[in-house]
């Protein structure tokens, strides 16, 4: 099965790709980037010329699954040429693999359920969350240049205000904020984070009540992240949450026992969160960092 | 400016029919879409500066009408609600191409399309990419600001800026505004005003890019994520289990 990922700033998706086939190649936005097969002959701003990237690449190589990163750009150009070419796009999907001889994507849902989504047309388009870099320059490769054309100008990048990276996706440790917790307690957790030197992330609603900005929320509006330890305050654990944790350790601390992220968790404490902060803050007096 | 917004009517809990593998829409409240509605006052606040018509677009079963026409009492001049058994059980791209064939034989001279980034339901967020080939206009999506001719848009790091050449399809962002306004004058007149629907006789959309047999992606099966118990809770010495675990971990 032939793939082609089509990436931009986060690479993350490649993985995937490799597991599913062996046969896959790197489509960078980014006409700089070295570790890709393709690339466009300048920088891509809109999804007008993004679409276009990506046509003439699926031309080139016919492939029979293309995975889109769950990135701005890419996710637009990857409508834009989907509705073009009639094409079914799977996408929000967080897991993609083979079952009843199709590609299926997970697509998380409601009530603890996902959606296994397939697609009826060829190629499978699929937008994959999968928003880390990783290491892909052993693949040694050069990467053909795709003529793009003139811009028709309908749509130019005129000005670029400069953000910051968001501090999660790289954080090793992340305290993560959700509906369970007071908000009288969160300068505690966040004077519990910066002790231990940790990034904090919260929930759809915390965001949404305005308590901590969005950029703190994680999952599946929110964005994925990959610390060493998840510590989980008041987080119930709703998969459209936990969608985005991709943890090595989970702590979990809810007075619920049923808390779906208990099962998830390394360290399950079942107590209040105001009791278990009370306790922790005793602890750690015993250290000093 | 004509400007146009796709609405969609949802339902407000949402619940899965495990037997048709759908979203549950019989028997729950149906409200309009809130990402749109966030788009809507951007339709709105734009109106007031360039004039123009303001026309809201939508497919849905017929008894949606009557949610849909809250939308006057935001000042749409028009509510065009498209409605056919052939519609139904579409996916994005069978709804964009019905819209797209709506907007095009309805609303005619248009310059902005407007809608929110996803729906609550489907959250798929592709129909605004999907809307803009088949109309054959740019898009761009994450709209947080549109000031004349230059439209501003957030990325997973920047703001960014374009100069767009309308007709255009934008969809906005939940930030950017706190939900649509309602207007006083419209509101006194909103009574009067009867939601346009059409069939597909009226409308002469392609059957087989329609509904069911126009949708080119399938939902195989619900999967329920397994939780299993955890059988370990510590109920007690919360802060001595948390710092030890911290401490092996090498944190401490």
């Amino acid at each position: 099965m032939k793939t082609v990922c089509f990436i931009n700033k986060y690479n993350g998706i490649v993985k995937t790709a490799e597991k599913l086939s062996s046969d896959f190649f790197i489509a960078s936005f980014d006409s700089n980037e070295e570790n890709a097969n393709f690339i466009p002959d300048k920088i891509i701003e809109s999804s007008t010329a993004g679409s276009l990237f990506v046509e003439k690449v699926v031309d080139n190589i016919n492939p029979d699954l293309v995975i889109f990163s769950d990135e701005t750009l890419v996710r637009e150009a990857a409508s834009v040429f989907g509705g073009r070419k009639n094409l079914g796009i799977i996408s929000h999907s967080n897991e993609l693999y083979r079952k009843y001889g199709k590609i299926v994507g997970r697509v998380p849902g409601w009530e603890n359920l996902s959606a296994e989504v397939s697609s009826l047309t060829l190629p499978y388009l699929i937008i994959l969350k999968g928003e880390e870099k990783i290491n892909i320059s052993e693949h040694n490769m050069v990467p053909k240049k795709i003529f793009i054309g003139e811009n028709e100008e309908k749509l130019t990048l005129v000005k670029i205000h400069k953000g910051n990276e968001n501090p999660l996706r790289a954080a090793r440790i992340i305290v993560g904020i959700g509906r369970g917790v007071n908000v009288n307690l969160i300068p505690d957790i966040k004077a519990f984070a910066n002790r231990i030197k940790a990034e904090i992330g919260c929930t759809r609603p915390v965001a949404d009540m305005g308590i901590l900005p969005n950029f703190r929320m994680i999952g599946d509006s929110g964005i994925n992240v990959h610390p060493d330890i998840y510590i989980a305050f008041g987080v119930s654990g709703a998969i459209q949450h936990l969608s985005g944790v991709n943890a090595k350790y989970i702590i979990a601390v809810n007075k619920d026992p049923k808390a779906p992220i208990f099962s998830e968790a390394a360290l399950a404490i079942n107590t209040s969160v105001e009791d278990a902060l009370t306790d922790i803050k005793k602890w750690l007096k015993n250290f000093s960092l | 400016m004509n400007i146009v917004v796709t609405v969609k009517a949802v339902p407000e809990t949402l619940k899965f029919d495990r037997e048709t593998k759908r979203i549950e829409r019989s028997g729950v409240k149906t409200i309009l879409n809130p990402l749109d509605l966030i788009a809507s006052e951007e339709a709105r606040k734009l109106r007031v500066k360039t004039g123009g018509t303001l026309t809201a677009v939508s497919m849905a079963p017929p008894d949606k009408g009557e949610v849909l026409k809250e939308l006057f009492k935001y000042g749409f001049d028009r509510v065009i609600l498209l409605s056919d058994r052939i519609f139904g059980g579409a996916d994005t791209l069978a709804t964009a191409y019905v819209l797209s064939a709506g907007i095009r034989k309805f609303v005619k001279d248009f310059d902005v399309i407007f809608q929110g980034d996803y729906s609550l339901d489907g959250s798929t967020g592709q129909l605004g990419g999907e809307l803009a080939a088949m109309l054959g206009i740019p898009y761009l999506s994450h709209v947080v600001k549109i000031q004349g001719n230059i439209v501003s848009r957030l990325t997973e790091l920047n703001v960014e800026e374009f100069s767009v050449k309308f007709p255009a399809v934008l969809s906005v962002e939940s930030r950017a505004n706190n939900g649509v306004t309602t207007d006083l004058f419209a509101l006194l007149k909103s009574e009067d005003k009867e939601v346009e629907t059409y069939t597909n006789n009226e409308l002469g959309a392609d059957v087989d890019r329609c509904g069911l047999s126009g949708s080119k992606t399938t939902v195989l099966s619900l999967v329920q994520n397994e939780i299993e118990a955890n059988s370990n809770l510590v109920k007690e010495n919360a802060g001595k289990e948390v710092v030890e675990f911290l401490s092996k971990a090498g944190v401490l």
